[in-house]
């Protein structure tokens, strides 16, 4: 995942910032306590093919 | 199933049909969106409703970096795969809905959306997203279909639209255009007009349109009143024209 890409993409939910998962794969929002996937290398964006985050990835997030 | 649902699936199912398309891979209008590209030279730009990727990969010797956004994981990967082939390793692909787009606010210096509002659910807030992730003075490329002023042949337009493909919502017209862009401040710089002939079988087949809907189409533009009929230059074998505008904006400050 490019970190200039992380500079401009935000969550589609609430527009905050995401956190990029290495291992999970995934782009994970705080505020909004969902991970998009990313799949063949293009992130879902879509709230509706977002994880919902437990309390337990909330304190992985750190 | 939902809209936006249907959205999906319906281009899921006939991506590589746009690909081909010569309305969609060629038209007049998309040597605008290169020139305007070409002059602009932006940093970021940003196509809406990319499909196979024609706008991404027209913008893309010109950009820094290209963001395309589409709603159908399948128009996506043909996309993926065309600039890799075409060696653009700067054109970045992301799942998304142009209503509500995944980029922080003034994060582009272009944004281009071409022949993909008609299908939007909620236009307005799709404008309202342009418009937020375009820095200002920044330029938005706008081309789609549009509907008729005259309700009559408005109306059967919309009618054959919705018969072809269940995913078609409007053809604006070009003055509620003038009004959705003018609502997010979005100054309208230049204006160009198309008239495309649309081959119906072709425009069929490319929609998977079913033989019942199909049937329905043909009755209803060969019932249809004279006047609509001159308007849409309706042709024996059921052949029509559309008029396609494109309007280039600049965002304007508060």
């Amino acid at each position: 995942m490019d970190r200039r890409l992380l500079e401009i993409l935000v969550c589609p939910v609430c527009k905050g910032p995401l956190r990029y998962q290495r291992e999970a794969g995934e782009l994970a929002c705080r505020a909004c306590r969902l991970a998009y996937p990313i799949r063949d290398d293009i992130p879902v964006m879509l709230e509706e093919e977002a994880r919902s985050l437990s309390d337990e990835d909330l304190k992985g997030l750190g | 199933m939902s809209h936006d649902q249907d959205v999906t699936r319906q281009f899921d199912d006939v991506a590589e049909r746009y690909e081909k398309s010569a309305v969609h891979a060629e038209g007049p209008d998309l040597a605008l969106f290169r020139a305007a590209a070409e002059r602009l030279r932006p940093h970021r730009a940003l196509d809406v409703g990319c499909g196979p990727g024609h706008v991404a990969l027209a913008l893309a010797p010109f950009c820094a970096h290209v963001h395309a956004v589409d709603a159908s994981s399948a128009m996506l990967a043909i996309a993926a795969a065309r600039a890799r082939k075409a060696g653009h390793a700067h054109v970045g692909l992301q799942e998304a809905s142009a209503t509500r787009l995944p980029f922080a606010d003034a994060a582009m210096d272009l944004v281009t959306c071409r022949f993909s509002a008609h299908h939007w659910r909620d236009v307005t807030a799709g404008i309202r997203e342009i418009g937020r992730v375009l820095r200002t003075g920044a330029t938005f490329i706008l081309t789609d279909s549009v509907g008729f002023e005259d309700p009559l042949t408005d109306t059967h337009l919309q009618a054959i639209e919705v018969l072809r493909d269940p995913t078609h919502v409007r053809n604006y017209t070009v003055s509620a255009w003038m009004a959705l862009l003018a609502a997010q401040d979005l100054m309208p710089l230049r204006t160009d007009h198309f008239r495309i002939r649309l081959a119906f079988a072709d425009w069929v087949t490319r929609a998977k349109t079913s033989p019942a809907r199909v049937d329905a189409i043909t009755d209803l533009l060969r019932e249809a009143p004279a006047e609509a009929r001159a308007r849409l230059g309706v042709e024996a074998d059921g052949s029509f024209h559309l008029d396609v505008v494109t309007v280039q904006c600049e965002k304007r400050g508060y």
